[in-house]
């Protein structure tokens, strides 16, 4: 075929495509309208957005503010990975597959066990060396040393309003252990809190109170198996870790 | 260089087309719907005559151009100062003309397998009905060419643009640009050869 044909129709085709000013402004109604239908579509996904937004900011700030932050974020993390950050360094007790954990939200305020004294106020470990390895689960407290473990204050009060039957095992064992000071029966309830919610928004709380528990027991191989995933960090992202350092270099001293 | 230093050694009226420009674009990038408007008032007849011609029908044409000026408060972002707003209003038709050339083709095939070729206007004078023939074969034979030979194949021969300015366009180099308009035209000869136009 010859050039002369495609050099028509390329032609043919130019002016064929020229806009007459009819068609263009009938086609302007129809883009205006969409550029205002856009612009509405955006409008109302900022609508929908910005108070979730502003809502996600205020609770982490509230959290933030009344100190909440912290087992929030244990919480949404353990619903990610609750076997291998929480469950997967503690000890048998908490072996038990994890289950849904509570909301964040109305999580009470985490217990902690009070910071341990400085090693040097710790006294002379010759009852725990004593101890035997693995003494009587209802042995009292007077074989323990006085280390650190010491009572918490007074019980969370946030506590108080829990209405699950998982925060009512964690409320059992912290007035057992901080209120009634009775260590054995704590222990108990801390492995059965444990056992009831291995992926409960306290499970790194209730490990450490229960570790203490077990040193105010002597029994001081499980209470340092208990403390060493503390003292590594390997808990909830170093909770606890230098309390629990120096709790195992006061069970080791001589 | 900075665009101040840029613009000190323009003329005094390329300056000031260049400010409104640029003011214009800004009003854009803030999804200003009178800014649109501004903007299709002084190109959507280049950029509606562009996609007739890249997709060789009207109501797909119109549906590109629409979806072009819809978009652009969003495309506008990408917008390079250096380069007309009229080309990269092109450039946004080119990379959404895909799915608006293959349902134009299938239109055509379906009218060309029922022999229902789209009505000419009865009233034409017999040189407007011997271009519409002409400009309709055109684009039954650009229907069998990829997209990148088709798009080059208009833009170059049917808008006459350099290859310079339609590598801008497409974002692929000048070379590459002449390669694929080389091909076009070898295919579109065989194409309507194979018709039996002559």
């Amino acid at each position: 075929m010859s050039d002369d044909f495609l050099d028509r129709a390329t032609k043919a085709l130019r002016k064929e495509g020229e806009a007459s000013p009819e068609d263009l402004r009938r086609l302007r109604s129809r883009v205006t309208e969409g550029v205002r239908v856009q612009q509405r579509r955006r409008s109302r996904l900022w609508t929908a957005a910005f108070p979730i937004a502003a809502v996600l900011v205020a609770t982490t700030a509230w959290a933030a503010g009344t100190g909440r932050l912290g087992a929030a974020m244990r919480g949404v993390r353990a619903l990610f990975v609750p076997e291998t950050t929480v469950v997967a360094t503690a000890p048998a007790p908490v072996a038990a597959p994890p289950k849904p954990l509570p909301l964040p939200v109305p999580v009470p305020e985490p217990v902690e066990a009070p910071p341990p004294p400085p090693p040097e106020s710790v006294p002379p470990p010759a009852p725990i060396a004593s101890a035997p390895a693995a003494p009587i689960p209802s042995a009292k407290p007077s074989v323990a040393p006085s280390v650190a473990v010491e009572p918490e204050p007074a019980p969370t009060p946030a506590v108080e309003d829990a209405g699950t039957a998982d925060l009512a095992l964690y409320k059992r064992a912290h007035k057992l252990h901080f209120v009634d000071k009775d260590p054995a029966a704590a222990l108990g309830a801390w492995d059965e809190y444990l056992k009831a919610s291995p992926g409960g928004a306290f499970v790194a709380e209730a490990r450490y109170n229960r570790a203490i528990c077990l040193v105010k027991l002597g029994r001081k191989a499980e209470a340092k198996a208990a403390l060493q995933p503390f003292a590594d960090g390997t808990v909830a992202g170093g909770y606890r870790k230098d309390d629990a350092r120096k709790l195992i270099e006061a069970l080791e001293a001589p | 260089m900075s665009v101040s230093d840029s613009w000190a050694t323009l003329p005094l009226e390329l300056v000031s087309a260049r400010a409104s420009q640029t003011g214009l674009i800004e009003r854009l990038r803030r999804g200003e719907a009178r800014a649109v408007g501004e903007v299709y008032d002084e190109h959507a007849g280049a950029v509606l005559a562009f996609a007739r011609r890249l997709v060789g029908d009207e109501a797909a044409a119109e549906d590109l151009v629409h979806e072009v000026f819809v978009t652009l408060p969003s495309a506008i972002k990408s917008f390079q100062e250096a380069s007309s707003l009229r080309t990269f209003l092109v450039s946004i038709a080119v990379n959404h003309a895909r799915h608006h050339v293959r349902a134009a083709a299938r239109r055509r095939a379906a009218m060309a397998r029922f022999g229902e070729e789209p009505s000419n206007d009865a009233t034409s004078p017999e040189e407007d009905v011997m271009r519409v023939d002409l400009a309709r074969a055109l684009s039954l034979a650009l229907d069998e060419l990829p997209i990148e030979q088709r798009v080059a194949f208009v833009l170059c021969e049917v808008e006459e643009r350099t290859s310079r300015e339609v590598a801008e366009i497409v974002g692929a180099p000048e070379a590459t640009v002449r390669t694929r308009l080389f091909h076009a035209k070898r295919k579109l000869r065989e194409e309507l050869s194979k018709r039996g136009l002559r």
